[in-house]
């Protein structure tokens, strides 16, 4: 074939050689549409992608090994900053892990009120993951009506916990303290805002042109494919699989709580999207009826060796100072040889905990089961062949959170 | 949930004869001991189970025995290491756990080839363990860097590290 003119370089009537190279692009590790300190390294034939391959551990932080030499207690400020978009689900997550494998119970209010922080985190958590990833494909305006949810998220758990992201709230057998004098009247008024601003986010999204082909078909993949690589939640869901461990191993009190899992039908990220719209309803569903059915009593559990005494124990009997140096120096012991396994729904899927005990203050072995390591290994087949363009909206709707990838 | 587990478990020491060790129930569940051979045929025969199929791999994790104290139970003999193959079943929603011992050096098929999930999965425990897996297409460090020294979840390993200008102290 005659080349065209214009690949013809001036002059000497010799034809350019355009593009018959592939491309090698670097992406990351510190770049903002990542959301996080990761690496992906693309071959690029022209603008689509040809090869894919993803490095991380930039946000290696060891924590399954430091939490071998923290007790029990004390390893709950290392597990909250895995996600930090959703401490408060990380927080409960792990004592409840703990909790199983210390064999104790935890008094219903505390049950109640780890629900509804749980599901507010939640809220906060989704709006993280749309927000940018509207940002991501030139969607402004919506970000700021996700931050205004998510902030007021935020602002709930700064009310109850006295920290607005690290909150460290949750103790092995209870809470760190109870809620506040007028928590209940709070969160009550928080939940009509998040109903108006899911509404106002699906008017902005679901008939915006440019986001519906920005995100529909973008980073797809099968229900077979996405159990195969380890996928749960929210994206799990997008692919339409009705799975969810608030529903599937009902724990806390959700199996008395009426709610829906919303599923997609498409697993692309106007589904991923879509569905974490769908689930902070939900989530605000389960927040109003746990407000009704609040119990009163305390927050914490009986258990003398594993619990604080209360403060007027301490002070004024010599048991409880005792009680109360024992747990703070020594910590908590658990039982000798236990191994358990738990799992929550966190704000990216199935957040566990394997625990090996041998009977010190300080696990044996804690291996963290975290949802972003298994979705974020799908990432090359989801973006081969498609769009560089399309690479940030995929990673984004994926909500990679890098401290829960490296741990 | 767990009735379930337990009547996999049984179709399972069915299809695996000696492969199997013990099945028994502890924090986690119910937890299948086999041998390190026998996997290939476990996680086909779990996956492809009639009445509840384990589409998933949900974990893979390893420990690390070696500090382990004698009276506290679970005593690993002179195996180092042990495999936990964590299997959800997504339409039962059921889960049971594989476990498989292993000594220093000793290599463990690897699961690649029944679920994708298994590939980061063991490349983390080769990473922190250096436990290395037959027929993984894949196996580089992950959360390491290229070229780093040792396997840092090893009870072996200090936590301040092997190299000071790793780790920098102060």
């Amino acid at each position: 074939m005659q080349p065209f003119p214009r690949d013809i370089e001036a002059g000497t009537g010799e034809p350019l050689d355009l593009h018959s190279e592939r491309m090698k692009l670097n992406w990351g590790p510190s770049h903002p549409a990542t959301h996080g300190t990761l690496r992906v390294m693309l071959e690029l034939e022209g603008e689509t992608i040809a090869r894919c391959d993803t490095e991380i551990g930039y946000l290696h932080r060891g924590k399954e090994k430091l939490a071998e030499d923290w007790n029990y207690n004390q390893c709950v400020n290392i597990m909250e900053r895995m996600n930090y978009c959703s401490t408060v689900i990380n927080n409960c997550a792990w004592h409840q892990a703990c909790e199983k494998l210390f064999e104790i119970e935890i008094p219903p209010r505390a049950v109640y009120l780890r629900m509804i922080l749980s599901e507010i985190s939640r809220i906060a958590d989704h709006m993280t993951a749309i927000g940018p990833n509207c940002v991501d494909i030139g969607a402004l305006t919506p970000f700021w009506y996700t931050w205004d949810i998510r902030e007021q998220a935020y602002d709930i758990i700064e009310f109850v916990t006295g920290a607005r992201m690290m909150s460290a709230w949750t103790r092995v057998g209870g809470l760190s303290a109870d809620a506040p004098e007028g928590f209940a009247e709070r969160v009550r008024n928080f939940v009509p805002e998040v109903y108006r601003e899911m509404n106002e986010l699906d008017k902005l999204l679901s008939s915006n042109r440019i986001f519906n082909d920005r995100s529909r078909g973008v980073g797809a993949i099968s229900s077979e494919e996405a159990l195969s690589y380890g996928w749960t939640g929210p994206c799990l869901r997008a692919t339409g699989v009705a799975h969810d461990l608030r529903v599937a191993s009902p724990y806390l009190a959700y199996g008395d709580m009426q709610f829906d899992i919303p599923v997609g039908g498409h697993g692309d990220t106007y589904d991923r999207i879509f569905v974490r719209v769908e689930e902070c309803r939900q989530a605000a569903r389960i927040i109003e009826q746990a407000l009704d059915n609040l119990p009163d009593g305390p927050v914490n559990s009986n258990e003398r060796h594993v619990v604080l005494p209360p403060k007027d124990a301490t002070y004024n009997q010599m048991e409880g100072l005792i009680h109360h140096f024992e747990v703070i120096m020594y910590g908590p012991k658990a039982p000798k040889g236990n191994i358990c396994y738990d799992a929550s729904e966190g704000g990216n899927g199935e957040l566990g905990f394997t625990i090996v005990s041998d009977g010190s203050a300080k696990p044996y072995r804690v291996s963290v089961r975290s949802p972003c390591y298994y979705i974020f290994s799908a990432l090359p087949r989801l973006v081969t062949g498609s769009l560089l363009a399309d690479l940030p909206a995929t990673i984004a709707s994926l909500n990679i959170i890098a401290g829960e990838l490296d741990r | 949930m767990i009735d379930k587990a337990r009547k996999a478990a049984k179709r399972l020491s069915a299809a695996l004869g000696d492969g199997l060790i013990e099945v028994v129930e502890d924090g986690r569940g119910v937890v299948a001991r086999i041998e390190p051979g026998a996997l290939h045929t476990a996680l086909d025969a779990l996956r492809n189970d009639s009445s509840t199929p384990f589409e998933m791999l949900a974990h893979e994790t390893a420990i690390d025995w070696s500090n382990w104290p004698k009276d506290a139970g679970h005593a690993k003999d002179n195996k180092r290491f042990s495999l936990i193959y964590n299997l959800f079943s997504i339409s039962t929603r059921t889960r049971i756990f594989l476990e498989i011992d292993l000594a220093e050096g000793q290599t463990a098929p690897s699961a690649t080839e029944h679920f994708a999930s298994a590939n980061w999965a063991e490349r983390e425990i080769y990473d922190m363990f250096g436990i290395k897996f037959t027929g993984h297409p894949d196996l580089r460090r992950i959360l390491m860097w290229e070229g780093f020294e040792g396997h840092p979840l090893r009870k072996d390993f200090p936590r301040h590290g092997i190299n000071p200008q790793d780790f920098p102290q102060e």
